[in-house]
């Protein structure tokens, strides 16, 4: 039942493809990798209606591409093997030397990393996981690694790091007592427990930081990039663009603002302090 | 037909029991299994297409997850190990560039006749599903099944049926001989004991075997034996009795005779013979006129004898050849069964010549009595 909103978007989407962009079928199309936060299947459902739909509204026909994990497609995106990619993990100095372009990013103030525990757990604080199993994302997740571990080498606590792939699947994890905590991307969480009915407590919440991003690929041109911006942009005024949203928000269980906002790299300095003085190596 | 119904006419109870027993039997038994085997084979069927799609529904996210990460190794590795559980034939998947990756699975074994798969086919074909996520398609995913378990499981079904209906027909069989060689057996004995009553054995009687209903027959029979014996050996006391009778009156020096209410004459012994001079076949069936007797006479003594009355009587009569006779005649009423009137018996004694006697007494003069008697009186004293 879930996906039944979905369904109908999809159905909406396509008709304004085969109405009102027939080049774009025509045309090769561009790659646009999500770092999934959620399960595979899950993001797709989200980010595929988004993509049929902004391919139809800027001409540029875009097609989703996942990876198995942020790793082999974090790979991927550094050898230039995506156009457009949805994601925070190219803000390290290593990343940040291949100067992809920030161009949006979702509505919203913005997301937190927290260490979260299950809401009756006789867990307090940070000092009492020390010697514990912790889920993080992946090496590379911000919210889900980075910023968590970071928040741990500070209070000197040390604890066992379990890498489960996906924001999700840490938040799975938790739910299950298979770890003590989690360290995981705030709104995502949020998310998981409204959908789940999963209740949890935050041990540490980090400062706010902007969400994902969209990145273009430098080596896109940029009529090509100006126009996926603006159509993402103007996604979420546009009835049928908000329709698209709003069923992609019910599927996740989302009640925050919906649609894209334009955004640049200054917007993401933040990450790039982060970055340059963390103690996670 | 004509010989069947010879064949059929040739056979015993038991066996028309059991060849009728055993056809309803088989008939309804073979009716029931052909039932159950259809009805299995739509069951097998419809089952087949409900896992068949259940399967594609459970698989289709699960490839679609690895179709969207582009990993087909994992695909295949995931329809490989699906396609041995369950009794999926073969699952194939094609992308939409026509990419395909099939898995299928080794050849389960046919246990049952091929004829049986024949006649109890399991319907089944190939169903597909798109694989699509957010209303983009991936793929399409199909899968097959085998009908094989499912009629090998049909088979057993099947030869379990076919040995209970075996069992059924061997006990029904077994349990109608022995009910019915028991009361056959009785019925047997009764048929031969009835042979060897008519041909004179009357001491034959049966010993009851079997069901209430045949001890009841036999019983009766017996009963039936003991009264016909016991008549048969009272009527052989009775006969005894006669012939005594008729051979006491037969050797009587009296004249006995019989008549019936007409005066017929009905029979005639040798003493009437003797008596009146006419032979048997001379007297019996005729009217004799053996006395004076006027039949004002005859009718009064008819109506006493009819009465009941039993009375004698003096009378003249006149032999064959003419000669007078004094007779004095016994009457009594001849009865039947039912205790009625319906003749006469009729003992005559011949008197002359103690008539003459009496009358040469009665015309002798008087004489005073000799003194002898008056001696022999005294005598004793």
């Amino acid at each position: 039942m879930a996906f039944r909103p979905i369904a109908y978007a999809a159905m909406l989407v396509a008709a304004i493809v085969a109405l009102h962009a027939p080049q774009a079928a025509a045309q090769k199309p561009y790659t646009f990798y999500v770092l999934h936060q959620r399960t595979i299947g899950l993001t797709a459902q989200y980010w595929n209606p988004i993509l049929t739909y902004v391919s139809a509204k800027s001409g540029v026909p875009l097609e989703l591409k996942l990876a198995k994990n942020a790793k082999d497609g974090n790979a991927v995106a550094e050898a230039g093997g995506f156009d457009f990619q949805y994601t925070n993990h190219f803000f390290t100095p290593e990343r940040d030397r291949l100067h992809w372009k920030v161009i949006a990013r979702p509505a919203g103030p913005g997301i937190r990393s927290q260490i979260v525990v299950p809401v009756d757990s006789p867990i307090q604080s940070l000092q009492e996981l020390h010697g514990k199993e912790v889920a993080f994302v992946t090496p590379d997740g911000f919210t889900g690694y980075w910023l968590p571990m970071d928040a741990l080498l500070r209070t000197k606590v040390d604890v066992k790091v379990v890498f489960t792939g996906n924001q999700e699947a840490s938040s799975a994890q938790l739910r299950v007592n298979k770890v003590a905590a989690a360290g995981v991307n705030s709104s995502v969480m949020a998310r998981y427990g409204r959908r789940e009915s999963f209740e949890y407590r935050a041990l540490w919440t980090s400062d706010i930081y902007q969400d994902l991003c969209i990145m273009a690929n430098p080596k896109m041109p940029a009529e090509k990039v100006a126009a996926v911006r603006a159509a993402l942009v103007a996604m979420a005024k546009d009835p049928e663009g908000r329709k698209v949203l709003q069923a992609g928000a019910d599927l996740l269980k989302s009640n925050g603002d919906l649609g894209f906002v334009p955004a640049d790299d200054r917007d993401y300095d933040n990450y790039r302090k982060f970055y340059k003085t963390t103690q996670v190596k | 037909m004509m010989r069947m119904l010879r064949f059929w006419k040739n056979l015993g109870l038991i066996s028309r029991l059991m060849l009728a027993v055993g056809i309803a039997i088989i008939a309804g038994g073979g009716v029931q299994t052909a039932l159950l085997v259809a009805e299995g084979a739509a069951e097998h069927s419809a089952r087949l297409l409900v896992y068949q799609k259940e399967t594609l529904t459970f698989l289709a996210p699960l490839v679609a997850d690895q179709a969207l990460v582009g990993d087909y190794a994992a695909i295949s590795q995931l329809l490989n190990q699906q396609v041995k559980k369950g009794e999926v034939d073969i699952f194939a998947w094609t992308d939409r560039e026509g990419k395909r990756i099939v898995a299928q699975d080794s050849p389960d074994k046919l246990d049952a006749p091929t004829w049986f798969s024949r006649v109890a086919a399991i319907e089944h074909e190939a169903h597909s599903v798109e694989v699509t996520a957010g209303g983009v398609g991936y793929g399409t995913l199909s899968a097959n099944m085998t009908p094989v378990k499912a009629t090998n499981r049909l088979w057993y079904q099947f030869v379990k049926q076919l040995q209970i209906v075996a069992v059924t027909l061997f006990l029904m069989l077994q349990f109608i001989w022995l009910i019915f060689r028991g009361n056959l057996g009785t019925l047997r004995m009764l048929a031969e004991g009835a042979n060897r009553f008519s041909q004179g054995d009357h001491a034959v009687r049966i010993e009851a075997e079997g069901a209430p209903e045949v001890g009841l027959a036999a019983e009766a029979f017996n009963n039936m034996a003991n009264n016909i014996e016991n008549l048969i050996a009272s009527l052989g006391k009775s006969e005894s009795k006669n012939k005594l009778l008729a051979t006491i009156v037969e050797q009587s020096s009296e004249a006995i005779w019989t008549t019936d209410l007409a005066g017929v004459i009905t029979t005639w012994n040798a003493g009437a013979t003797a008596m009146f001079g006419y032979e048997p076949a001379e007297a019996i069936g005729r009217s004799l006129k053996l006395s004076d007797s006027t039949p004002l006479e005859d009718e009064a003594r008819m109506r006493r004898l009819i009465a009941g009355e039993k009375f004698s009587y003096d009378a003249r009569a006149t032999t064959r050849s003419g000669t007078p006779l004094n007779i004095q005649v016994a009457v009594a009423p001849l009865v039947d069964d039912a205790n009625r009137c319906i003749g006469r018996i009729a003992v005559a004694r011949d008197v002359t010549q103690h008539k003459r006697s009496e009358e040469a007494l009665r015309l002798a003069p008087r004489r005073p009595k000799p003194p002898t008697m008056r001696r022999a009186r005294s005598s004793p004293a």
